[in-house]
């Protein structure tokens, strides 16, 4: 290589001597990171002699002795000078137009320089997406944005991942942010109809995302308008770059297991579980002779199962990413396909994705550019019923099942004794996983047409229309032997379910200068969107099945259910953004969205969303230039009106639905109350922030502070049933949610070697009822009754005031006072605890160590101030059920007189309510959870090149690894949904992974 | 070039400007529903409601399951066992406090029926003519059923004081009505105004499905009942005994098993036979019933349906048992003690040692089908009610021929009661309690006598019981907190 490459340099010298008149230059341009770039122009400047660069980035050009200067410039990349002097041979690096110092920010509509942006945003790149094996990029982003709250509570993979930014913001309506995928306003969540958890998001491959961005405040999500509210998060994926093509190779594989069980979770042994049956038997009035032998019927203690062992498993990952990108200054491409599999901890749940990505630019002319994106992808996830009680649930027979039940027969093979001595009205979770079917088939494709047209240097068009076509094909199995099929003979649901979304938007871009030294400038985005979802259902369900080997409804006798329906909804809107900038100073902003939805009556279908926001870039002001360790500093302020729309379609409509069918005949009821008055919520954000950086960006400090005012709050306000109906949904009450977030990101140490990057940030939000429907001082919600002035999610529930010494009986105190006990819970009176099921506290911090080739990262998620509530206490506890298995805690039980315990006499079939919704089952929901810890090599460039490769590294990560829980009474992780009320979900994956990513 | 690509995007964007500003298209209809002015326009739309209203009565907090358990579970006819699904738990307990679940429901439920009931009855779009009438007639008669229930759930039996709160009367709907209890009184007088007027309304018989002119009229025969109107009473039951064309069947025709209990649920071949287990509601015959509900092989409640709550094989919960009280009245002659036989003391867990009494009135349980019916009104109630008002004429005579009418036909050797005085009365209570167990109707007999009883929680570990007698604030439901925090006008019950 090296003799090569010396040959040509004395040829190259000789030739240029014999030329002596028109000297010929030669070289090759490359990229920051050492590629080629092809295609690239390079032109004497003042002249029109010129050549291009071949595929491997060399030229060659003949070029006058006058020639100076040469012009060197690519697509994407910043144009370079260079003088020519008496140099013949010439090595450019080019710097990439998107590593500008000026950082981009993408904002709704478009994108801003980082330094004219007014509103609270946050970016995480598309590195930090790729480094988690998780299934969604929702799950990814828990910790790391101040301000959005992620809640990860299943082990199911490909589950719904719960996100709030900015806190609560709905009662009756979806509290989720608006998912903006490449430009279109996409449906998200769980689309399923008969699959326990989905989500939109799990069918993105995490490393064909360039990057997502969180819009937090009104300034940022105003400009969409009535489906802003919530918080918009806006996902990019990946385009090429123009240059040489660039293969990326990525192949990971691990397993996923589950942290041990908290010990007071811990299910008791056979032993422990016949001992205390006995002794609550004996408690409840029974003699002794009795008890042993209604225990005998249960076991002798030598059958000592244990369910955890049999329902959990380590479970296998994989994921292979291949990716491949480049183009030339007027095409670029990025192509990618993936496969990842996720087998979760519990038997019988898993998924599989496969999914790629094409996302082509073509530049027609220097005026017209047109793209297009496409994202076919097809999931498969397998997941049985993954919370609550439903008795097919893994997880739930984990506790309810006795220990003195054999999971097999003497024979090996599964035990289905259905006697109630044996599982009775529970099943074997073994033999539901391996005989049920409940799976869903998701393909989906996601797409975007874009033409884009500069009318003018400083005026563009942008044409656009997106698609999102979402196709659930659900097959849900019951078997004939044991479950929830039995008693039909087999039970088959087939459920069909396609979305179909397009989005339409045209939109201008202007740019001008308003003054002859440009000191002042404008910017405006203006368009106009229409967006339509069609959801189409078909549902089957068949009972009745011949043979246990044939399970499609086909061989099923009796057909129960076969139905199709549909329903859409539709938006249109206009929307504009204008900014004004003095000098780079001084920024003011407004955006405007007028929208209409088919969700409202024709009367209240059209709203406003104003915002005004304002920047002051403080450190380009000439007193800022002593204060020289500041490098940038930002105050901004915003305010604007956004809205919450996502009730469900035609809901403001009085109906006549049908369906009520009798005897054979079809049947239709009055049952859609209907409002004509309904409008969307409204939500009005005030911030402030700060954005600082120091040391030449070493150290970013973002700092805000922000008041959200949620009106016109949608409650489902209660009417007297008498009317025939419960409730009418209208727009009443109020809510507020305020805090502060803290964001640093800081360099703390850089040597040529060694490198230590931290992150940090922490979010504090309060929320507070601030009005209820009219005449209402008190809205039922479970236990979290609302009130003003409280947390929308403050518990309210009799006070646990333990157990009484003398008699181990439980006691609640009567009142908020805590003066007086009573032992009988009805007596107790339901309280504000002052508990709320929201976190006072929540972040990430991260850390990421690089010497030379090595890295070391890590990244904690802290969530602290929140209580969770057992809500299967019941069933668990005291002996109220006492032929389901119990938390070890019950041997902490009361025994004798004068004994101190938090858990009370055990009595065989207790009606005390001792187990009941009390502050007994309220526990700490603090926690410290090593979210990903990655250790990772990368080859260095020599090696590289030796392999001929452009890069390679191998790391091993590992996800929630280690837990800090601070409640040791808690019987099960801290870490539930966003009502911190758990529900016997799976359980998070531990996952240890290796990888290794390859690049040529 | 360049104009050319202008001119073409200008035409472009014209374009999509203007499809998309189409006004039309923020204007989105459902697909399975119609806007309701438009729901009852002829008299086929008006059947379609009235099978709505009948669809809502089959309600698991209503005739699908609830208000016939309440019935036993609260008397002294059945009680919840130890190892159950969480079930009927505050019933069996006799313990309930303001936001109990089941009376929430009845209450939340009743109402929608009534509402949907009122749709039929005050509709004036769809022009008269028999069928018309006899659906309005079934629509009130469906509104009085629930109105009765609800009375009688939410407030004091009648015959203790009838002008106490009763429950609010619905007849129009408004959906911004807060309105008060009406006394117990005025609600009986409405119930008895709609079913005399479904009464003449009607013409037709639609099968034991559907309310029918003698349906209506044994219903009013309960009402009656309830208020101790004996006049009324022995009135409307000889109407429906001697006009409406009604029989009871005898012997094996009513009950004639098959098969066999065997040791535990799952060795079960056991099936009650006879009337019990038709599957199908009668269309044209008049056996037996005159009004149930129907759970068909494709609507019904799955495993919520009432015989899933006593089935003991299958996917059945099989929560609720029969007490031994109720068993020990049945001579070995009579074919009824095939709808609650004896599985022995050890073929459920948590009641061992205890004999196991099941129920086989939901028959279709036993060949695992959901399509069964909740018999809501039996000819053999209604003689009975003819036995209870002849005996409160003293008419000992009377009284004994039709407690016999119905006790003879169960019991082919037995000789007749042949009582006098009032223990006539605990003659036409055994007989009532034995004909009409696991129906719902225990409980309403013990209330409206005011009588104290044992009920027992459960026989298994240490007996548990709760002593009943009236004044017990269980015997009254909970008007729901819901309600009481929505409505300003509403009172609760005392206790609550």
């Amino acid at each position: 290589m090296r003799k090569t490459f010396m040959l040509i340099l004395c040829l190259c010298l000789a030739v240029s001597q014999l030329l002596a008149q028109s000297r010929a230059l030669k070289g090759k341009i490359t990229d920051d990171k050492g590629n080629a770039i092809p295609h690239a122009s390079v032109l004497v400047k003042g002249t029109n002699i010129g050549t291009t660069s071949g595929t491997d980035g060399t030229f060659t050009l003949s070029v006058p002795s006058s020639a100076k200067v040469l012009v060197i410039s690519s697509l994407n990349f910043t144009a370079q000078e260079i003088s020519i002097g008496s140099k013949t041979q010439f090595s450019v690096t080019l710097v990439s137009t998107t590593q500008n110092l000026e950082e981009v920010v993408v904002v709704g509509y478009g994108t801003q320089k980082k330094a004219e942006a007014t509103s609270a945003l946050t970016k995480v790149a598309g590195e930090k997406v790729e480094q988690v094996p998780l299934t969604s990029v929702d799950q990814i982003l828990q910790g790391k944005v101040a301000g959005l709250q992620s809640a990860t509570f299943s082990g199911q993979p490909g589950a719904n991942q719960q996100i709030r930014i900015r806190g609560i913001g709905s009662y009756t309506l979806s509290s989720q942010p608006l998912y903006v995928l490449d430009g279109v306003q996409i449906n998200s969540g769980d689309l399923s109809r008969e699959t326990t958890t989905t989500n939109v998001l799990a069918q993105l491959n995490p490393d064909d995302i360039e990057s997502v961005n969180v819009l937090k405040d009104a300034a940022a999500t105003a400009i969409y308008g009535s489906r802003g509210s919530n918080g918009v998060i806006i996902i990019t994926t990946k385009q090429g770059k123009a240059g040489k093509t660039q293969f990326k190779l990525v192949a990971e594989a691990g397993n996923n297991t589950h942290g041990p069980l908290p010990s007071a979770g811990v299910p008791l042994g056979a032993t422990d579980w016949l001992n205390l049956y006995k002794e609550s038997y004996v408690n409840a009035g029974g003699s002794a002779a009795n008890a042993a032998a209604s225990a005998a019927v249960y076991g002798d203690g030598t059958v000592n199962t244990n369910w955890t062992d049999l329902v959990t498993r380590s479970g296998q990952q994989q994921q292979f990413n291949v990716s491949a990108q480049g183009g030339d200054e007027k095409t670029t491409f990025f192509i990618s396909g993936g496969y990842f599999k996720q087998q979760a901890n519990v038997i019988g749940s898993d998924l599989s994705r496969y999914s790629s990505t094409i996302n082509l630019t073509h530049h027609a002319t220097k005026k017209l550019s047109f793209s297009l994106g496409l994202r076919p992808t097809y999931t498969n996830e397998n997941a049985p019923l993954s919370n609550g009680s439903a008795f097919s649930n893994p997880v739930m027979e984990i506790y309810f099942l006795r220990p003195t039940m054999a999971a097999f027969n003497a024979d090996g093979t599964l035990n289905t004794t259905r006697s109630s001595a044996q599982f009775g009205s529970l099943y074997n979770p073994l033999y539901i996983v391996a005989h049920d079917i409940h799976k869903a088939d998701i393909f989906s494709i996601n797409g975007k047409a874009e033409a884009k047209y500069n009318i003018l240097n400083n005026l563009t068009f942008t044409s656009t229309a997106g698609l999102q076509y979402q196709d659930y094909e659900e097959y849900y199995y019951n078997n004939t032997v044991m479950g929830d099929g039995y008693a039909a003979n087999g039970r088959g649901y087939a459920y069909y379910t396609r979305y179909f979304l397009w989005d339409l938007t045209n939109q201008f871009d202007y740019r001008v200068s308003l003054t002859r030294n440009k000191d002042l400038n404008f910017n405006a985005t203006a368009g106009y969107e229409a967006i339509q979802s069609k959801g189409y259902f078909v549902s089957a369900q068949s009972q009745n099945f011949p043979t246990p080997a044939l399970v499609y409804a086909a061989t099923a006798s009796t057909p129960t259910i076969g139905s199709n329906s549909a329903s859409d909804y539709n938006f249109a809107a206009i929307f504009s953004r204008a900014a004004f900038n003095y000098k780079g100073k001084y920024i003011l902003q407004g955006s405007f969205r007028r929208d209409g939805s088919s969700r409202f009556s024709t009367a209240h279908e059209y709203g406003n969303f104003p915002a005004i926001s304002a920047a002051w870039n403080i450190s380009k002001e000439n007193f800022f230039a002593p204060l020289k360790f500041i490098s940038d500093a930002k105050i901004r302020a915003s305010y604007g009106i956004t809205g919450n729309a996502e009730l469900g379609n035609y809901q403001w409509i009085q109906t006549f639905g049908f369906g009520a069918n009798y005897n054979s005949s079809p049947g239709g009821v009055f049952n859609g109350i209907g409002n004509t008055n309904l409008q969307w919520e409204s939500s009005k954000q005030t911030d402030i922030g700060l954005d600082l950086t120091f040391f030449k960006g070493k150290l970013n400090v973002i700092i805000d502070y922000y008041k959200r005012n949620i009106d016109q709050l949608i409650f489902n306000f209660p009417l007297s049933q008498t009317t025939g109906f419960s409730t009418i949904t209208a727009n009443v009450g109020a809510m507020q949610n305020k805090g502060f977030e803290f964001t640093v990101n800081a360099t703390p140490f850089q040597s040529k070697n060694f490198k230590w990057d931290i992150g940090f940030n922490v979010s504090l939000n309060k929320n507070s009822v601030t009005a209820l429907p009219p005449g209402q001082t008190v809205v039922a919600n479970g236990q979290f009754n609302m009130k003003v002035g409280h947390d929308f999610y403050e518990f309210y529930m009799r006070q646990w005031a333990g157990v009484d010494p003398a008699t181990g009986n439980p006691l609640w105190y009567v009142d908020s006072s805590m003066s007086t006990t009573t032992s009988s819970y009805n007596s107790a009176q339901r309280v504000y605890t002052g508990k709320s099921a929201s976190p006072k506290v929540f972040g990430g911090f991260n850390n990421t160590f690089t010497y030379r080739q090595f890295s070391l990262g890590f990244d904690f998620y802290y969530n602290f101030g929140n209580y969770v509530q057992d809500t299967w206490a019941t069933y668990l506890n005291d002996e109220v059920n006492p032929t389901y298995g119990k938390y070890s805690s019950a041997l902490n039980r009361w025994t004798t007189p004068g004994q101190i315990t938090n858990t009370p006499k055990l009595v065989y079939g207790s009606t005390n309510f001792s187990a009941s919704a009390s502050t007994r089952f309220l526990f700490k929901g603090d926690f410290i959870r090593l979210r990903n810890i990655q250790i990772g090599w990368a080859a260095d460039k020599a090696l590289a090149q030796k392999l001929h490769i452009a890069s390679l590294s191998f790391y091993t990560r590992g996800t929630n690894l280690w837990t800090k829980i601070y409640d040791t009474t808690i019987p099960f992780d801290p870490e539930q949904n966003i009502n911190s009320q758990s529900n016997l979900n799976f359980f998070i994956n531990k996952s240890v992974t290796v990888g290794v990513v390859v690049g040529f | 070039m360049k104009s050319k690509i202008n001119r073409c995007l200008i035409v472009v964007m014209a374009f999509l400007l203007a499809t998309s500003c189409n006004k039309s298209f923020l204007t989105d209809n459902p697909y399975t529903a119609v806007a309701l002015p438009q729901a009852i326009l002829s008299e086929s739309d008006m059947l379609v409601a009235l099978n709505g209203a009948y669809a809502l009565l089959r309600n698991t907090d209503l005739f699908g399951r609830t208000l016939p358990v309440k019935g036993d579970v609260m008397g002294d006819n059945a009680y919840v066992t130890t190892a159950n699904s969480g079930r009927y738990i505050t019933l069996n307990q006799y313990n309930f406090n303001n936001t109990d679940a089941y009376a929430a429901a009845i209450w939340a439920n009743a109402y929608v029926g009534i509402k949907y009931a009122n749709t039929i009855i005050n509709n004036t779009t769809v022009p008269s003519s028999v069928n018309v009438a006899q659906y309005k007639g079934e629509a009130l008669a469906i509104r009085a059923l629930l109105h009765f229930e609800l009375v009688r759930n939410f407030g004091t039996a009648y015959t203790i004081d009838p002008t106490k709160p009763g429950v609010p009367i619905v007849t129009t709907y408004d959906q911004n009505a807060l309105p008060a209890r009406s006394t117990i009184k005025d609600v009986y007088t409405q119930v008895n105004t709609d079913l005399t007027l479904a009464y003449s309304n009607m013409t037709l018989y639609r099968g034991s499905g559907y309310f029918s002119k003698y349906a209506a009229r044994a219903l009013q025969a309960r009402v009656y009942q309830n208020q101790a109107d004996w006049a009324n009473a022995q009135t409307a039951a000889l109407d429906v005994i001697t006009n409406s064309g009604w029989a009871l069947l005898s012997g094996t025709a009513y009950v004639n098993p098959t098969g066999s209990l065997g040791a535990s649920p799952a060795a079960t071949t056991y099936n009650p036979g006879g009337y019990w287990a038709a599957a199908n509601a009668q269309t044209t015959t008049k056996n037996e019933t005159l009004f149930e509900v129907i759970s068909d092989p494709v609507v019904n409640n799955g495993f919520d349906q009432i015989g899933m709550i006593y089935l003991q094989l299958g996917g059945g919960y099989g929560d609720i048992l029969g007490t031994q009280s109720l068993y020990s009245l049945y001579r070995p002659t009579d074919v009824r003690i095939g709808l609650c036989p004896n599985a022995g003391t050890g073929y459920r867990s948590g009641q061992l040692g205890t004999p196991t009494y099941l129920c086989y009135k939901y028959s279709n349980a036993a060949t695992l089908g959901f399509n069964y019916q909740t018999k809501v009104v039996r000819l053999a109630d209604i003689i009975l009610i003819a036995a209870e008002a002849y005996y409160n004429a003293s008419d000992y005579v009377n009284a004994n021929k039709y407690l016999n009418m119905v006790a003879q036909k169960r019991d082919l050797s037995f000789a007749g009661w042949a009582d006098t005085g009032p223990q006539v009365l605990e003659d036409i209570l055994i007989e009532r309690r034995k004909e009409l167990a696991f129906e719902g109707s225990r409980f309403w007999d013990l209330v409206r006598l005011q009588r104290s009883w044992t009920k027992i929680i459960n026989p298994a570990a240490a007996v548990s019981t709760v002593s009943v007698a009236p004044g017990n604030i269980a015997l009254v439901f909970p008007v729901p907190l819901t309600e009481l925090q929505a409505n300003p006008n509403m009172v609760q019950n005392p206790g609550y």
